[in-house]
């Protein structure tokens, strides 16, 4: 749904998205210009808060990575890592988990990353750069692009049920672990798949990366991710940015700060005295490409001479390219893993509650999840902190769409609005994760 | 190898008359049949592509709203067919904007949608998060598995 107004075609142009189409919630746009000056420029997050955070207090530690993959149904995964591994520092155990196990968590993070990235290329990105209204229309010439991809995308989503029970909200995910490993014969079958389906996605990213017209739209980002030193980031590492900021990941909460907006439900995020930054695949692959496996390497070259770009990428249209690489990357990690997989000794670690604090950050599809939770003696949660990848890219959203104002001022109504939809989609957002303004600074009354 | 025959079914299980379709893949899954594959898809429609595949017939499982029929009322019918009231999961922006409609009309682009598309359906008065569902949807619960039983009987002999 949107609309256009003009009160004079040199004068004032006001744009109005009134609901953000192909994206995950609910948010809509409004931008006002005068002239080629952006006037007002509103990314409006409208969809209700849901408290998570404050509802976390009071429950125990075991509980949480089970309510916090309720945040998303996209990335249940991401809030999963992180409460874990956040609450593993919380009780002291963080530096005990198995060597198998971080192995596991790897492979489970590459399921969602294939799966969302799948999701959003090809069905909900896609048509923007293909000139068709939705991946029903785009299918009616592209068929067998979009059966390729749905392929990739049932290999992720096999991957989830095969390591933590089931696609949605998997439930064989622990503090300190898994429930129970995955069986060694399914893996083994599983690893078959996904060796095709690495295949499969290499031509599709040699697609996207030659058959597609990105726009132009260049600009200075801070781009923040993990920075591992030996691999390309998921579960682990500092977080670094282009311009500076290297902090532990307990810091990272300090590193940065929220502020709440009159217009969104959703805060935005800004490295502290600095400003808006950007995370996600772009940000990971700008930072991390040394990091990437064979498959996804080889590839970088010529996906950087298709698009006559080379790394880093300071267009985030060409985040498109980033996620097809990282699922490249994924399904190489994934295969491999699973190939020469034998069970592990133990699943889990075992934990005795202890009071503590701990934050730890993991990469979701769409960029950093971070965590901090506060522990009493018994486990039970004292206070809770998530800040989502999409909060933190809204200022960015704002930022790019100011920019591209001026690129739209001649362009025909319906094709401006649907350019400014297209670059939000860039970005993959996922606003009911992000919608969490409130903060309630007193818990107790009277 | 998959089964021939799906059974999809779709609701939230704590959100009132929505609880149908979870109830009734939960009744279906106790009388296993090698034939038929049921899965239970919560709020999720866009995984019902993954389940696609080499099937024969699908029947989709779902909690209606229509204002021409009590709730309680069991509906039965082709699930492309011009009157079919609106489903609790057809307008829904959960999963990136992908309904289940979407998920079929996708489906038949792409020749994946089963030859023949079954919807069982209840009229549901609400799917007010934190409701039971009420006496009228529960009561139809047993009637609809052993329609669907019947009707997938039917499209193994045909």
């Amino acid at each position: 749904m949107s609309g256009l107004t003009r009160e004079s075609k040199s004068q004032r142009r006001s744009i109005h998205v009134k609901a953000l189409a192909r994206v995950e919630g609910e948010g809509a746009l409004n931008l006002t210009m005068r002239g080629r000056e952006v006037e007002e420029l509103e990314l409006k997050i409208y969809e209700p808060p849901r408290f998570f955070e404050a509802f976390l207090r009071g429950r125990d530690f075991r509980e949480v990575p089970d309510i916090t993959a309720r945040i998303c149904g996209i990335c249940p995964v991401a809030y999963q890592m992180g409460s874990c591994y956040a609450l593993e520092k919380a009780m002291g155990v963080f530096d005990q988990i198995d060597p198998a196990i971080q192995t596991l968590r790897n492979v489970l993070y590459c399921g969602e990353w294939i799966e969302s990235h799948l999701l959003h290329m090809f069905l909900l990105h896609l048509p923007d750069f293909l000139g068709f209204e939705s991946a029903i229309s785009m299918a009616a010439d592209h068929g067998a692009l979009v059966k390729r991809s749905l392929r990739v995308k049932k290999a992720g989503n096999d991957l989830l049920m095969l390591v933590a029970g089931r696609a949605v909200h998997p439930v064989g995910v622990c503090v300190g672990g898994f429930y129970r490993a995955p069986d060694a014969a399914a893996a083994t079958r599983l690893a078959r798949e996904l060796r095709t389906c690495l295949d499969e996605m290499c031509e599709l990213t040699l697609f996207l990366a030659e058959k597609i017209e990105y726009p132009a739209l260049e600009r200075d980002y801070e781009f923040v991710a993990l920075c591992p030193d030996n691999e390309y980031p998921m579960n682990l590492g500092r977080i670094r940015s282009n311009k500076g900021l290297n902090v532990d990941q307990e810091e990272f909460g300090r590193a940065i700060e929220e502020r709440q907006v009159s217009h969104s439900t959703s805060m935005h995020a800004f490295v502290r005295d600095r400003g808006p930054y950007l995370v996600g695949p772009l940000a990971r692959l700008n930072l991390n490409a040394d990091k990437l496996l064979p498959r996804a390497a080889e590839l970088v070259p010529k996906v950087c001479q298709a698009v006559g770009k080379s790394l880093p990428w300071r267009n985030n249209f060409l985040s498109l390219l980033a996620r097809s690489l990282e699922t490249v990357h994924a399904l190489e990690l994934a295969a491999d893993t699973l190939s020469k997989y034998v069970p592990p000794v133990r699943s889990r670690v075992p934990i005795v509650p202890r009071a503590g604090i701990g934050g730890h950050g993991t990469e979701a599809p769409r960029g950093l999840c971070w965590h901090e939770y506060r522990c009493d003696a018994d486990g039970t949660i004292v206070s809770a902190r998530i800040i989502p990848p999409t909060t933190q890219n809204y200022a960015t959203i704002e930022a790019d769409l100011r920019e591209l104002a001026p690129q739209i001022v001649d362009v025909p109504d319906e094709d401006a609005t649907l350019r400014c939809e297209h670059l939000i989609r860039n970005y993959d957002p996922c606003i009911s994760c992000s919608v969490h303004f409130l903060k309630l600074s007193r818990s107790q009354v009277g | 190898m998959h089964s021939p025959i799906l059974i999809a079914a779709y609701g939230n299980a704590l959100a009132g008359d929505d609880a149908f379709g979870p109830l009734v893949a939960e009744a279906l899954h106790a009388q296993a049949c090698a034939e038929v594959e049921v899965v239970s898809l919560g709020m999720r429609p866009a995984a019902l592509l993954d389940h696609l595949a080499d099937r024969s017939a699908l029947c989709v499982v779902d909690a209606a709203w229509c204002d021409q029929q009590p709730a309680g009322t069991l509906l039965e019918m082709d699930f492309f067919a011009a009157d079919r009231p609106e489903l609790v999961y057809d307008r829904a922006l959960s999963t990136h904007g992908l309904s289940v409609l979407a998920e079929l009309q996708l489906a038949r682009q792409l020749g994946l949608c089963p030859p023949q598309v079954r919807l069982v359906a209840v009229v549901a008065a609400t799917a007010q998060v934190g409701c039971p569902p009420s006496a009228a949807v529960r009561q139809q619960v047993p009637v609809a598995v052993r329609r669907i039983a019947d009707w997938a009987r039917h499209v193994r002999c045909a």
